[in-house]
């Protein structure tokens, strides 16, 4: 595998003089899906529409294979941007609109039909061919897009939030056959999303935007063992700092009494309790920071009750 | 490369704009400055004199009562069909229906009225059957007569239509689901309109409202075919005035045209102002995608209406034209026959060349008005710069602003650029009247295609030759569709403009018809205003045969 398939140096998007984000620098193996992942408004779109070249950054360099991006236009970068809500174009069918890419890139005519009629096998939707995108479901109009990207063989793939109008039944479905797609394919994808468990599912690494910054971009399990500063925990609701020292949710036990004789004890108040996968989960508000954990436990907690963290 | 992404809409818009500019502020300036023009020293003394003049003041009362009663009932009348009927006029033969009268000129839809309710009407023929009246003369007088009541009759039954055209795309994206919410809080239908319907409708009702008024208060055509000799309607008495053989008159033309100008632009302007506040917050969030499906009720008694009262006309004067005399209190003919036909298409000596100039100018007009109307209708629809609003109303000026004063204005610098008399001359003031429709249209086009379809097509390594090709042309073609209708018309209608600066060298079907319409054989005018009808729709298949190959030619 080479390193440094992606790189972006110094990015910086402004606008109305604000800085949206700043980023210092990031590079991405080939093959290697990573999830981008953050409050909404953080620019998460923008940064993947400036990587496609939609949107011009106003300072920085990006490299893909080795090659600086700038001055390339659109229609050049080996990069494909997926828009949110899956966009067809609704005036061709399934097959024309997959074999976009290869007629704008010239493609002789019976390479297009044969080479998008095997798309079409690959994504599962053999016999769709003539169907119009309203004709078709939001799952399947998912896969026709994704379908229309991957035929012209990007170096790079940029999906944003592609499963926003599916259902959430779908939208898992979806996303573990997107993702199995994309590791037979060898893609290398850069996926935005809000959602965190879609982020932890699909992404190799995690990155966490907010606040113009790459918080921290590890990957799932060290975000959560050892988040590099507090907002990456709160974020993820992974744990308790205290002074300065990260305490994973999985050390801590709960009392309905103040423990006595022990150094970290934090006051919290049960804001919702559910049962699910058979355990019970509480969501925590911290008394001091006004952190929210979510904690599992065997036994059920009234709800509004307070309680109190410590280290087991 | 920054300086040209950041300029890009205005380049786009620059030509639609700067066309515009310099016809119609030339063309205004132009005409101030001959009205100030009096005994050779700049002075006000043309406006003191015109303002004391017992004519023009009555021809301004006249022309302004006139276009308020035309507007008021044209809005009126065209809201409540929609209102009722729009589930119903979504399909396509009710919308041919309702938008019949487009397809004639003014003057034209005018004299087919005339057939109608003429004392020796087809309605006084009927009533005359039925006994009701004895003879011609009982039957009252409503064309040529000082009230105007033809007139205004014309106008809202050419106006209606027009109305029903703005309003129907606004019902057609209003949400059902607002409908619920209100049936749900307990509203009635009157909440529903209120408070769901209302605030889309109105700044629509309002622009129409606009739209009509400028048009009637300043058109020409029709009050100089059906209008009375005293008072005239204030265009009609400029050109009057403008071309009367005493040369001081002209002054008082221009003046006269310059108040007009004035009023109509203050009157948009205070009532713009005045609803400023119900127009905010109303950009376009139209709703949800669910569409009201079901009809009201009685929307197909209604609708049976609006057919009868556009198909009466339109089968009236077809038949008229196969008739050799129709005897008052027939009412059928007692023979038909193409004799009309044929000596309209024989024995007319211009009227081929007419037709053929006809086409020519409609389809130059047309090619202009698309290469410079699609782009800045892009440039509307899809970006926000730094003067948008002024740019906006600067592109509709034409349709508010009398043509008639622009051209007066810009009459005398056209012979200097040897531009009258000739057919260039023509086919540039034809683009006035027509290019903010043709934007109007396209933009709300883009604006439903939307720019993220390029930008996906971009991605995926389209041209921008491409993108508009593949992605923008097929999906305009409704709205393309409309253009090529509404400017084919539009531009076969204009009587005034093609007179002015065609100079009678310039020879259009509207110039030929203007004089038999003082003739006394109704065949053959009415074989003329059939032939009116015919051309916007011959056009519109060459048209619509054009863009099926080149739309078949990109599947291959």
């Amino acid at each position: 595998m080479i390193s440094n398939y992606i790189e972006l140096n110094n990015l910086t998007k402004y606008y109305n003089k604000q800085p949206i984000f700043n980023i210092p620098h990031i590079s991405i193996e080939k093959g290697e899906i990573v999830s981008i992942v953050g409050p909404s408004g953080t620019g998460k779109s923008t940064l993947l529409r400036i990587i496609a070249g939609l949107v011009e950054p106003d300072s920085g360099e990006i490299f893909i294979d080795g090659y600086s991006m700038d001055r390339i236009s659109p229609q050049k970068r080996p990069a494909v941007y997926m828009f949110q809500e899956s966009l067809l174009f609704p005036h061709m069918n399934v097959i024309e609109n997959i074999a976009f890419g290869l007629k704008m890139a010239n493609v002789k005519k019976k390479d297009r039909s044969k080479w998008s009629e095997n798309m079409l096998r690959k994504v599962g939707l053999e016999g769709f061919q003539t169907r119009f995108p309203h004709e078709i479901s939001g799952g399947q109009k998912q896969r026709v897009a994704l379908a229309m990207s991957l035929i012209v063989k990007p170096k790079v793939l940029l999906l944003d939030e592609p499963f926003s109008n599916l259902d959430s039944e779908l939208r898992k479905e979806t996303r573990r056959w997107i993702k199995q797609l994309l590791k037979d394919e060898g893609m290398t994808v850069l996926f935005v999303t809000h959602d965190l468990e879609e982020a932890m599912a699909i992404g190799d690494r995690v990155a966490i935007l907010a606040d113009g910054l790459f918080q921290q971009f590890a990957h799932p399990k060290e975000l959560y063992e050892s988040p590099a500063n507090h907002f990456v925990s709160t974020f993820l609701q992974a744990g308790i700092w205290s002074n300065d020292r990260f305490i994973s949710v999985n050390r801590l036990a709960i009392s309905a009494e103040r423990p006595i004789g022990l150094e970290g004890t934090w006051e919290a108040e049960v804001i919702e309790n559910y049962y699910q996968d058979g355990k019970y989960h509480l969501v925590v508000r911290l008394s001091e920071s006004e952190d929210l954990l979510t904690i599992e436990i065997d036994k059920e907690v009234d709800l509004g009750k307070s309680i109190f963290l410590y280290i087991k | 490369m920054k300086w040209y992404k950041k300029s890009k809409p205005y380049v786009m818009i620059g030509p639609a704009l700067l066309l515009i500019i310099i016809l119609v502020g030339y063309g205004l300036v132009m005409a101030f400055l001959e009205s100030i023009q009096y005994n050779h020293s700049p002075s006000l003394q043309v406006y003191q004199q015109l303002l004391q003049q017992k004519s023009f003041v009555d021809s301004f009362l006249y022309s302004f009562r006139t276009s308020l009663i035309s507007t008021l009932l044209s809005v009126i009348i065209g809201l409540v069909l929609v209102r009722i009927t729009y589930p119903l006029l979504k399909r396509s033969f009710p919308k041919l229906m309702a938008w019949l009268p487009m397809l004639f000129p003014h003057f034209v839809w005018g004299y087919m009225l005339f057939l109608l309710f003429s004392q020796t009407g087809f309605l006084s023929s009927l009533l005359n059957v039925i006994e009701i009246i004895k003879e011609p003369a009982d039957f009252p007088i409503l064309f040529k007569e000082s009230l105007g009541v033809g007139i205004i009759l014309t106008y809202i039954w050419k106006e209606v239509p027009f109305v029903i055209l703005m309003l129907l795309p606004v019902y057609e994206q209003l949400s059902q689901t607002g409908r619920e919410l209100v049936y749900t809080l307990g509203g009635r239908d009157w909440a529903v309109f209120r408070h769901v319907e209302w605030p889309y409708v109105f700044p629509v009702l309002l622009e129409t409202f606009f739209i009509i008024f400028a048009f009637v208060f300043s058109a020409y055509e029709v009050p100089a075919l059906m209008g009375a000799t005293y008072p005239k309607m204030v265009s009609v008495l400029s050109y009057d005035w403008f071309f009367s053989s005493d040369w001081t008159k002209q002054s008082y033309a221009f003046a006269a045209m310059m108040v007009t100008t004035v009023t109509i632009v203050a009157f948009v302007w205070i009532a713009f102002a005045v609803t400023k506040k119900n127009r905010l917050h109303l950009n376009q969030t139209y709703g949800d995608g669910i569409r009201n499906i079901e009809p009201v009720r009685f929307s197909k008694i209604i609708f049976l209406c609006i057919t009868l009262v556009t198909i009466v006309p339109s089968l009236l004067v077809i038949l008229t034209s196969f008739v050799r005399r129709w005897k008052f209190g027939h009412l059928w003919p007692d023979c038909l026959c193409i004799r009309a036909w044929h000596i309209l298409l024989n024995y007319e000596p211009q009227l081929w060349e007419a037709v053929y100039t006809s086409i020519g100018i409609s389809l130059l007009v047309l090619l202009i008005n698309l290469l410079i109307g699609l782009p800045a209708a892009k440039g509307l629809a899809f970006y926000v710069f730094k003067g948008k609003t002024t740019m906006e109303t600067i592109l509709l000026s034409p349709i508010l602003i009398p043509t008639l004063a622009v051209s007066m204005g810009i009459h005398l610098t056209f012979i200097r650029l040897g531009l009258a008399n000739q057919l260039a001359g023509v086919v540039i003031v034809h683009l006035l009247p027509t290019l903010p429709y043709t934007i109007k249209i396209l933009r709300a086009g883009f604006e439903r295609i939307g720019k993220k379809q390029e930008e996906q097509a971009v991605s995926l390594g389209a041209s921008p030759f491409h993108v508009f090709y593949s992605i923008y042309l097929p999906q305009l073609m409704p709205s393309i569709r409309s253009t090529v209708f509404l400017v084919t018309v539009i531009s076969l209608g204009q009587y005034l403009l093609t007179a002015f600066i065609g100079g009678g060298s310039v020879i259009t079907l509207a110039i030929l018809y203007f004089p038999f319409f003082q003739s006394a054989d109704d065949a053959i005018i009415a074989s003329f205003s059939v032939l009116f009808a015919l051309i916007p729709v011959v056009i519109w298949i060459v048209f619509e045969v054009f863009l099926r190959v080149i739309i078949l030619y990109r599947t291959r």
